[in-house]
């Protein structure tokens, strides 16, 4: 029968490196998963697998956090065409004090970096979310369809836990008429 | 033989693509305890049935997260920086005309513009295929528990 394997020494987990980015490690998994393991205690392969599912959308919502993160970066406020076209703006007026066309324009900013706690860079984000609103917009879409999963991961291992402990408790037995 | 229907490509190379029989076997072994090849046709009842469904379901459920996070990245696409230091070449000729160097501007900004569009596209696809996985492997779940675990009540089954 099915479910009646409680022997889970053959159960193997799919090979975290199909799933995992350049920025994330197997050793950062791995150790999520025992954890989890740990406290939702699973009993067959089944309930192996939801946490398993459990695990890998809970890596999935800090990617997706991590990642809107990269593009709300001041750096990412301008793109690949727009710092060019600056480049060779600032290029041209400081060198050759010619090109009255194109003048007017800034030089090319240099990255700023990570920097925690600085207020004044609001209006950078907000470009950058500008710039990236497409992108962004997906990556918040993929964040609610990881939490959606997380839950009804959850929600079908507790289902499953259930069935397992309803179908211990011996069915009622009518007495008398 | 007639060409092939581009709009059917996902079917044949991408993450809609037929399944490696290793990939769903394994799944099979996971949920039954037993190899696929040990089965023989007296063994496919609805149980084992719904195990092979439900394992089919698990492979194209691992092939679409995998899939879904190869999509992730946030660099942006290395030929398409090529194209844009290309055209930026062409800003720095003083003996380029200038209607010349506008088109360049215009042409870097069809080719970003078009790279964006591709990647949300693909971020988006791939987000479809890995909700559609989960859904129906969701479901390939609840029945091979409802015929593989029937929980008597008073002499029902649940495997009607």
């Amino acid at each position: 029968m099915p479910n009646d394997i409680d022997d889970v020494s053959y159960a193997e987990f799919t090979d975290p490196r199909r799933f995992l980015l350049r920025d994330e490690s197997v050793e950062d998994y791995e150790f999520r998963l025992e954890q989890l393991l740990v406290d939702l205690s699973p009993a067959n392969s089944l309930e192996r697998r939801q946490v398993e599912l459990v695990a890998q959308a809970d890596l999935d919502i800090e990617r997706q956090r991590r990642i809107i993160s990269v593009y709300l970066q001041p750096s990412k406020a301008a793109s690949p065409t727009q710092r060019a076209l600056s480049g060779w703006r600032h290029d041209t007026i400081m060198s050759s004090k010619y090109g009255d066309d194109w003048a007017g324009g800034a030089g090319v900013e240099a990255d700023p970096g990570p920097v925690f706690g600085d207020f004044g860079a609001t209006r950078a984000i907000a470009r950058a979310y500008g710039a990236n609103q497409a992108t962004i917009d997906v990556h918040y879409r993929a964040l609610a369809e990881a939490e959606r999963r997380r839950r009804m991961s959850i929600g079908l291992l507790h289902q499953l836990q259930d069935r397992r402990a309803r179908r211990a408790v011996p069915d009622a037995q009518v007495i008398g008429g | 033989m007639g060409a092939r229907d581009p709009s059917r490509n996902a079917t044949h190379h991408g993450v809609l693509a037929a399944l490696y029989a290793a990939a769903v076997g394994a799944h099979f072994r996971d949920l039954t305890g037993r190899r696929l090849e040990e089965i023989c046709d007296a063994d496919w009842d609805g149980s084992t049935r719904a195990a092979l469904t439900l394992a089919t379901r698990e492979a194209h459920l691992d092939r679409a997260h995998a899939h879904h996070v190869s999509c992730q990245s946030t660099e942006i696409d290395p030929d398409m920086l090529e194209l844009i230091g290309h055209l930026e070449g062409l800003l720095y000729f003083d003996d380029v005309l200038i209607d010349t160097k506008r088109e360049a501007i215009r042409r870097m900004f069809r080719v970003e513009k078009f790279d964006v569009a591709n990647v949300v596209s693909r971020k988006r696809l791939a987000l479809r295929y890995l909700a559609e996985a989960q859904s129906r492997r969701d479901s390939a779940l609840r029945v091979f528990v409802a015929l593989g675990d029937p929980i008597s009540r008073n002499g029902e089954s649940t495997t009607a």
